[in-house]
């Protein structure tokens, strides 16, 4: 199968010149690996960092660090080598926010999150929860994907992933997964 | 690897309390936190209450593990309500999807 390619919903092409903010963060998952708290921590600056765009500031800043902190576990989890540095980067563009996180990850990873992100256009959240919650009951593994559909579900966000081949690496890939809220959707909290 | 406790379960004779912030590595670190939750369960002779409106922040392995909190309550017919706090985002939107896996679950604002 090739993995290479656009997957997930259609996201509305945005104009650099009419962003009103940007922030780009780069790190090791190893830092995150080895303390797993940094996760939280970088969801929480981040949210702080962007809540100031929005009237209930308080209400924005939890909002945004629920999403960020499930992007930023799975760049934690899902990165191939935890010793490559991996990027989040969040635009502001006035009615819309954008996260962009990228990293390197395994054929198999990228295959699921290609089949997820697929499934995901064309299926009804809610569903997709429950689905996957009653899938994983008796085992220890994580209801897989659970984090990105509760964006979907709660908060109507749009998810796509760009994925490129990595030079002479056949089964690694480059994974752009972006996420697309309304504001006015995180102003509802 | 170093995970300080950022959370704080409480056990009751009736049920539990959770208040803080719970953003653990995986369901399994779950699984350990919430053992006592599910051996009350196990042990049930009546209805359970779970306290969660202190509950901020929670994450999709957190949720993965309610959810095996309700389907546990499910299996044992156990009537369980939830405490909420709708002024909590995650609380007033993934909750009542949550209570969708069990009849007797019912959730109720503080």
């Amino acid at each position: 199968m090739d993995l290479v390619g656009q997957v997930g919903d259609t996201l509305t092409p945005q104009d650099p010149a009419e962003r009103l903010s940007k922030l780009r963060v780069e790190l090791l998952p190893i830092d995150l690996i080895v303390q797993w708290r940094r996760c939280s921590k970088m969801a929480d600056f981040l949210a702080g960092y962007f809540e100031y765009h929005f009237e209930d500031r308080p209400v924005a800043s939890q909002v945004l660090s629920t999403g960020l902190n499930e992007l930023i576990e799975n760049l934690a989890k899902f990165s191939a080598n935890k010793q490559k540095p991996v990027s989040i980067e969040i635009n502001h563009y006035g009615e819309l926010l954008t996260v962009t996180t990228e990293n390197e990850a395994a054929r198999p990873q990228t295959t699921a999150l290609r089949a997820r992100l697929a499934r995901m256009a064309t299926t009804d959240p809610e569903e997709l929860f429950l689905e996957q919650l009653e899938h994983t009951a008796s085992s220890d593994r994580a209801a897989s994907g659970l984090g990105l559909i509760n964006l979907k579900k709660d908060y109507g966000a749009r998810l796509a992933a760009e994925i490129r081949a990595v030079p002479d690496d056949p089964e690694r890939f480059v994974v752009s997964l972006q996420l697309e809220l309304n504001v006015d959707a995180i102003e509802r909290g | 690897m170093s995970v300080e406790a950022e959370y704080k379960l409480e056990m009751r004779a009736d049920g539990a309390t959770l208040s803080g912030v719970m953003r653990l590595v995986s369901p399994a670190a779950y699984r350990s936190a919430l053992a006592a939750v599910h051996d009350q369960i196990d042990a049930a002779t009546g209805p359970l209450e779970l306290d969660l409106a202190g509950l901020q922040f929670l994450n999709s392995s957190g949720i993965t593990a309610l959810s095996r909190l309700v389907m546990q309550a499910r299996e044992r017919s156990v009537t369980m309500t939830v405490i909420i706090d709708e002024q909590v985002s995650w609380q007033k939107k993934t909750l009542p999807s949550l209570a969708r896996l069990y009849p007797k679950l019912t959730l109720k604002g503080r």
